[in-house]
């Protein structure tokens, strides 16, 4: 049992919103909006909703509107809605019944990295000040 | 396989999980209700809502109303709720307010 790592068991049924999660595995099914860094649908998970990601591999059933870095499509993969990319790999046998958009200039961690950044400079700035202050 | 649910550190699940036999870990914030047959609240966990379960660990924080076969209060807990279950441990240093009660 690893507490670190986000899952949604195989058996497990979930409806709702899921937030503050960097990554996170679904095995079973779920109907929710997701923004993180990494989503991971294993072949028996099946996940419907909005999804906001850096990197998503499929392995199972997606249906929704799915911006993402990175998506790889594994063989058993089946995915319906509408995804946006950079990057997208799809293995032979992998099922794609979707609206596939790619998109070079809107990068979807655009307005996160700009957040990350902002908070970067917010520790840096942290830190100068108890730099002096310990000065 | 049967894989653990887990919701990490910080993580914040609002709505209903249905978990089937696979056992439910809580470290994060679940609001709503849980149906499973396990459920683990770790101490860094804060659960408010309904909880259904066969067999249930708090280690963490509690609101609401819990019902279980069997409940196993760790000494970090801290719960407010109505408690519904037929075996019942609480450990030296939990803080327990609410109402008790079996199940039946």
């Amino acid at each position: 049992m690893d507490k670190s790592k986000a899952v949604i068991g195989a058996d497990a049924k979930f409806v709702g919103t899921i937030s503050n999660v960097k990554s996170i595995e679904i095995e079973g099914v779920v109907e929710a909006d997701l923004k993180a860094e990494k989503l991971s649908i294993g072949a028996t998970g099946k996940f419907v909703g909005e999804v906001a990601c850096d990197l998503v591999v499929i392995g199972g059933s997606y249906d929704g509107t799915m911006r993402a870095g990175s998506i790889w499509a594994t063989q058993t993969a089946q995915i319906a809605g509408e995804i946006h990319y950079q990057t997208l790999q799809m293995d032979r046998g992998a099922a794609l019944n979707c609206r596939v958009v790619h998109n070079w200039s809107d990068p979807v961690g655009a307005a996160d990295s700009a957040d990350q950044a902002d908070a970067a400079d917010g520790a840096d700035a942290t830190e100068a000040d108890a730099n002096e202050t310990s000065k | 396989m049967d894989t653990y649910t887990t919701i990490t550190e910080g993580m914040i699940m609002e709505g209903k999980l249905d978990a089937g036999h696979a056992p439910v870990l809580i470290a994060g914030h679940f609001k709503g209700e849980i149906n499973a047959t396990e459920v683990i609240l770790d101490a860094a966990g804060v659960f408010d809502g309904q909880l259904n379960a066969n067999k249930v660990e708090l280690s963490g924080n509690f609101n609401g109303k819990l019902t279980t076969e069997e409940l196993n209060i760790g000494p970090t807990a801290v719960i407010d709720g109505d408690l519904k279950t037929n075996s019942l441990v609480i450990e030296l240093g939990a803080e327990v307010s609410g109402t008790i009660g079996r199940k039946g």
